[in-house]
């Protein structure tokens, strides 16, 4: 009896140290490639000299910070950029969301392999050259849309130098990007879900949308609400290239296309100023850090297991 | 499938079919520019056909071919080796993770998630894999920073064994005297080719679409990736369009929009041919109960 | 790699004196790298490399690191290059003189120009030296890029004889008007005007910024107008007001393109695909084929004119004296200077009877593998080489000389404003100047409301506190000349 307790033991460590083995290469990586720049933060508290470099160049506290307050725009892109990715990771999530479904419910697999395959094209190709797209529709003198509305007799209008369109306009360019590859994710969760529990549903009558909200949804519920936790963290960050490029860089409408991080490349790029760029990821981070506790904290409470951590 | 009715698929066809003319719509606009003639581009801008088929853009990129097909070769091996790698290394830390009985899990889980977060920032990065490993202008530069794991996948692949693997089915392995290497590629990994699939095809496109790894640690041309490649064509044009002045009036002939719409297709492309080999692992092949048929 | 070229360059040094069994001793001459911007990275630059360095290690004692970087990918590789000694010799380019003195990346150069040959002594003068000086350390050199540029209007030639105006003409605002009207109205389907500096007609006019690219606080008209030397707010200043007007007038008679905001096409391709009059540009020496240039403002030489292009030297370098001897070469030496521009005789350039030169037979830049004597204004010292032929003859450096002495001098060249004690304000009003700048130079606003509207937002911004620390300093610097 003893030895066979003390058998199960030593198997049971020896299958830990395993598992442990298993996990050093990545660990190793990620300290590296993760965790040993990160003292380099430091240069957010620091006036960087290059022919010091980091160590020895002289603190300045939090003056590196300032210019982000100071600038009247800058209220302006902490709302923007919030205001997007709350938008974005809302419409996208649930457009994801139904787009697998809908993908899984369909029969034929020729169907489904052409319809999905068609649906990622938009995710490869980069955004300066959407910008170019989105200027074949929005240019002023031919673009479609302007020749439309000269078609139905009413007056062309100057999309890019007009802020009031240009929410929709990014987040409908956002969508159309971005709504192929996220669906991936979500499908092969979906995939995952036991057959068994539809055929119960329907054995109890349910049709497919009742199948969809008693089955499928919370099937997918952890995956949503890691996905969306993780989104969250990011809250503070955007795509530059899709803020960057894709109002072809003009200057009149950056009161609602800036984000945070165009708005520190803009500044930056004529300063070149590392500690300034270096101060603005920091403040980013620690605030996305600080949302995502919140969250997850609330998240938590509701539901133990679906937390991140 | 449950629930199939005549009807019902008809409209998914036609929301489908809506959903892909609004994804694709534009890129033809994109392909059929890439396909016109560079005067006629100019005169009348883009159209969704071409005004004037001319081949002038793809014949400007074959003339530089070399330049092409090296970019294409450094691309294909970097994202072939990168992604595997990376698949590797997470599987191999995801599933430790997944694991309830494993001390510290939380700990771990804290240090991937951690990562997302925080990041160092370009110069200390750029120095510690330059000046530390010296791996700048060689192809590992292009392969391991950034891109070697990332922990959105991991934390995606834990959640993943947890939810989907049942742990009856590992206990039994694991009484029947498995070991955890053997457990994981005999019986996890088979399992979980969803998962994989979709996270080697992200991972992938990671790696393809990067260009930013070019930017900072290599400035030897031969070494770019196509995206690389496109993106220092599309700012030099930017570069110059916004400094011509200042530069003894730049007079030098850019490439055209249609060689730019091009290279983006030529970007494009490979991974639509690639993407259906991925496809086929989007099957169904999780069991039920106790033990895998 | 760096390490590599040390050992082949080590194994090559014994391989010739085993071989040679005399003669040279085996000196490793430090490898030294130079950086220099290109529109792409030339296929025979190894080549021309290798012919420079068979001249140099012998004469001066080091070896040469050749590399050209992409001007789209420019700013961001050499900051990178700059946190360690990866490159020694480089162009100041993409990013102001300031920011790089500031931010500690070049190297004191006082001591070495002090002790250099009379011949590249005498090149520059000291107004030139103190628009790349700082607190009274010179810190690059000037290039030889075109100074002193007439502001002009490109026309096509074909349209420009129609017309009745020839090359070199000088011509009014009033008189420009009138021809692009009638031409515009002759052509309706060209645009009148197209613009060179990416969305606006042209990046900058008559306005000396004094080292201060967002223009916030200038000196009007070159420094000539009747402020003199006061520094005024760039829309306060007679010749940018003037510019907006015009360029508001001709986006209104729809002369400019309709779309200049979101322009992503270059003028040149404009011109030879037919679609365009004209386009206002500086001019230097050069010749545009197919088109003509009238002169509508004199040339003004100013410390921005020597912004654009300089070399320096990378703070962290591991052997400065070396690249001090490099860059002597590079500015001295004429067999190196026709290799770093021509290239390589009869592979990348045939030299013509008259003196010009040109790509071989049948061939041009990319496929002759060496483009950079149509981009000359990278290089820094190119007034011995051989001029391309299509610009016009032989002594195209020499005209170019004549001009730059001809050019008016602003009363501010040679100060560079400084903006450490003022850093927040500046950058606040650099994101105003953002939105409203190239908007105004390209007519598609209305300049009356615009202007007030940005001039409010600057005001808010603390634009005064710059314009007040500006005027000190340029007091400070003309009271010590």
């Amino acid at each position: 009896m003893e030895t066979k307790v003390y058998r199960k033991r030593k198997k049971i460590r020896k299958n830990i140290l395993t598992l442990y083995a298993m996990m050093i290469p990545g660990f190793i990586y990620i300290f590296i490639n993760n965790y040993m720049p990160l003292p380099g933060l430091a240069i957010a508290f620091k006036r960087f000299d290059y022919s010091k470099g980091i160590w020895d160049s002289p603190w300045t506290g939090l003056s590196n910070f300032t210019y982000l307050f100071k600038s009247q725009d800058a209220l302006n892109m902490v709302r923007n950029t919030l205001g997007y990715n709350l938008v974005f990771i809302i419409l996208g999530n649930v457009i994801a969301v139904a787009v697998a479904v809908m993908l899984n419910f369909l029969k034929g697999k020729m169907n489904k392999k052409v319809y999905q395959t068609l649906i990622l094209m938009p995710y490869l190709v980069s955004t300066v050259v959407v910008s170019y797209i989105v200027y074949a529709f929005l240019g002023q003198e031919s673009g479609f849309l302007n020749s439309l509305l000269v078609s139905m007799g009413k007056d062309k209008i100057s999309w890019y130098t007009s802020p009031k369109y240009w929410p929709y306009i990014l987040t409908i360019v956002f969508i159309w990007k971005n709504f192929g590859y996220s669906s991936i994710l979500y499908y092969a969760a979906v995939i995952g879900i036991d057959s068994s529990l539809y055929e119960a549903a329907m054995v109890d009558g349910a049709g497919r949308m009742r199948q969809v909200w008693h089955v499928t949804l919370p099937g997918l519920k952890n995956t949503i609400i890691t996905m969306v936790l993780l989104q969250i963290g990011k809250m503070f960050y955007s795509d530059f290239g899709l803020f960057y490029q894709v109002p072809m860089r003009s200057g009149l409408i950056t009161s609602v296309t800036d984000t945070i991080d165009v708005f520190v490349y803009r500044n930056l790029s004529m300063l070149n100023d590392i500690g300034r760029a270096s101060a603005a990821g920091f403040l980013q981070s620690m605030l996305g850090f600080a949302l995502i506790l919140a969250v997850n904290f609330i998240v938590r409470r509701v539901d133990r297991d679906s937390a991140l951590f | 499938m449950a629930g199939s009715k005549k009807s019902g698929q008809i409209a998914l066809n036609i929301i489908f079919v809506i959903l892909v003319v609004m994804a694709v719509a534009p890129l033809v606009i994109l392909i059929s520019s890439s396909f016109t003639d560079e005067a006629e581009l100019l005169q009348s801008g883009y159209n969704f056909w071409p005004k004037k088929f001319s081949l002038g853009a793809y014949e400007y990129l074959f003339r530089s071919s070399n330049k092409l097909v090296r970019a294409c070769v450094v691309t294909v091996i970097v994202t072939a080796a990168g992604t595997f790698i990376n698949v590797m290394l997470t599987i191999l830390f995801a599933y430790p993770l997944s694991r309830k009985e494993l001390p510290f899990r939380s700990f771990f889980s804290f240090y991937v998630f951690f990562t997302m977060l925080f990041n160092g920032g370009l110069v200390p990065v750029y120095m510690m894999w330059t000046q530390t490993f010296g791996i700048k202008n060689t192809i590992w530069a292009l392969i391991i920073p950034r891109l070697m794991m990332n922990a959105f996948y991991i934390i995606m692949m834990r959640s993943f064994f947890q939810s989907s693997i049942p742990d009856s089915l590992i206990e039994a392995a694991r009484i029947d005297g498995g070991g955890e290497f053997c457990i994981l590629f005999k019986i996890v990994m088979p399992l979980s080719k969803p998962m994989i699939a979709t996270i080697s095809l992200m991972v992938g496109l990671g790696y393809w679409n990067d260009w930013t790894n070019s930017l900072y640690f290599v400035t030897d041309e031969s070494l770019f990736s196509i995206q690389a490649m496109l993106n220092t064509i599309l700012t030099n044009i930017q570069f110059l369009a916004t400094s011509a002045g200042s530069v003894g009036g730049a007079a030098v002939t850019l490439p055209s929009a249609g060689v730019r719409m091009a290279i983006a297709v030529v970007g494009a492309v490979p991974v639509l041919c690639v993407y259906p080999f991925f496809q086929k692992y989007f099957v169904k092949g999780i069991v039920v109960g106790g033990v895998k048929g | 790699m760096k390490r590599t070229k040390w050992t082949m360059m080590l194994a090559a040094a014994l391989g010739t004196v085993t071989l040679a069994g005399a003669g040279v001793q085996a000196e490793d001459f430090p490898t030294v790298k130079v950086c220099i911007p290109n529109y792409d990275s030339p296929a025979a630059t190894a080549d021309v490399e290798a012919a420079i360095n068979a001249i140099a290690g012998e004469k001066y004692g080091f070896q040469m690191d050749l590399e050209f970087i992409a001007t789209g990918n420019w700013a961001q590789q050499t900051n990178l290059m700059l946190t360690s000694d990866e490159v020694d010799v480089f162009a100041v380019f993409g990013t102001p003189f300031l920011s790089f003195v500031n931010n500690g990346q070049l190297l004191d150069l006082t001591d070495y120009w002090a002790n250099a040959s009379e011949e590249f002594k005498a090149e520059w003068t000291e107004d030139e030296l103190l628009a790349l000086s700082y607190d009274g350390k010179l810190y690059a050199i000037p290039n030889t890029i075109g100074i002193g540029e007439h502001l002009a209007t490109m026309i096509d030639a074909e349209i420009a004889a129609e017309f009745g105006l020839e090359d070199e003409q000088e011509i009014t605002w009033e008189e420009l008007d009138e021809f692009l009207q009638k031409a515009h109205e002759k052509y309706p389907e060209r645009y009148g005007l197209v613009p060179t500096g990416g969305t606006a007609l042209i990046s900058n006019w008559t306005w000396d910024g004094m080292g201060d690219k967002k223009y916030l606080g200038v000196l009007a008209d070159g420094g000539y107008a009747s402020t003199g030397t006061t520094v005024v707010p760039l829309f306060e200043a007679e010749d940018f007001l003037e510019f907006t007007g015009w360029a508001r007038k001709w986006y209104e008679d729809g002369i400019t393109m309709p779309d200049i905001l979101s322009n992503s096409e270059g003028w040149k391709s404009m011109f030879a695909a037919d679609k365009a009059i004209a386009a206002i540009n500086s001019i230097g020496v050069n010749k545009n084929e197919g088109l003509i240039s009238v002169y509508l403002d004199t040339c003004y030489a100013s410390t921005d004119s020597y912004h654009s292009v300089s070399y320096a030297i990378n703070a962290n370098s591991s052997h400065p004296d070396a690249a001090w001897a490099a860059m002597e070469a590079l500015y001295t030496d004429k067999d190196i200077q026709i290799l770093l521009t021509n290239g390589i005789e009869g592979q990348t350039y045939v030299v013509n009877e008259d003196g010009t030169a040109s790509y071989p037979e049948g061939m041009d830049g990319a496929s002759a593998g060496y483009d950079l004597m149509e981009a000359h204004w990278f290089l820094p010292y190119v007034y011995n080489t051989y001029p391309l032929k299509v610009n016009g003859g032989a002594d195209f450096f020499d005209k170019m000389k004549e001009q730059k002495a001809a050019a008016v001098n602003s009363k501010g060249l040679g100060f560079v404003f400084d903006n450490t004690e003022v850093i927040d304000e500046y950058t606040a009003c650099s994101s105003v100047m953002d939105k409203y700048y190239k908007a105004l130079m390209s007519g598609a606003v209305d300049p009356d409301e615009i202007i007030a509207q940005a001039a409010a937002e600057l005001e808010s911004s603390g634009l005064a506190k710059i314009i007040e620390a500006k005027q000190a300093q340029l007091d400070a610097f003309l009271a010590e000349k």
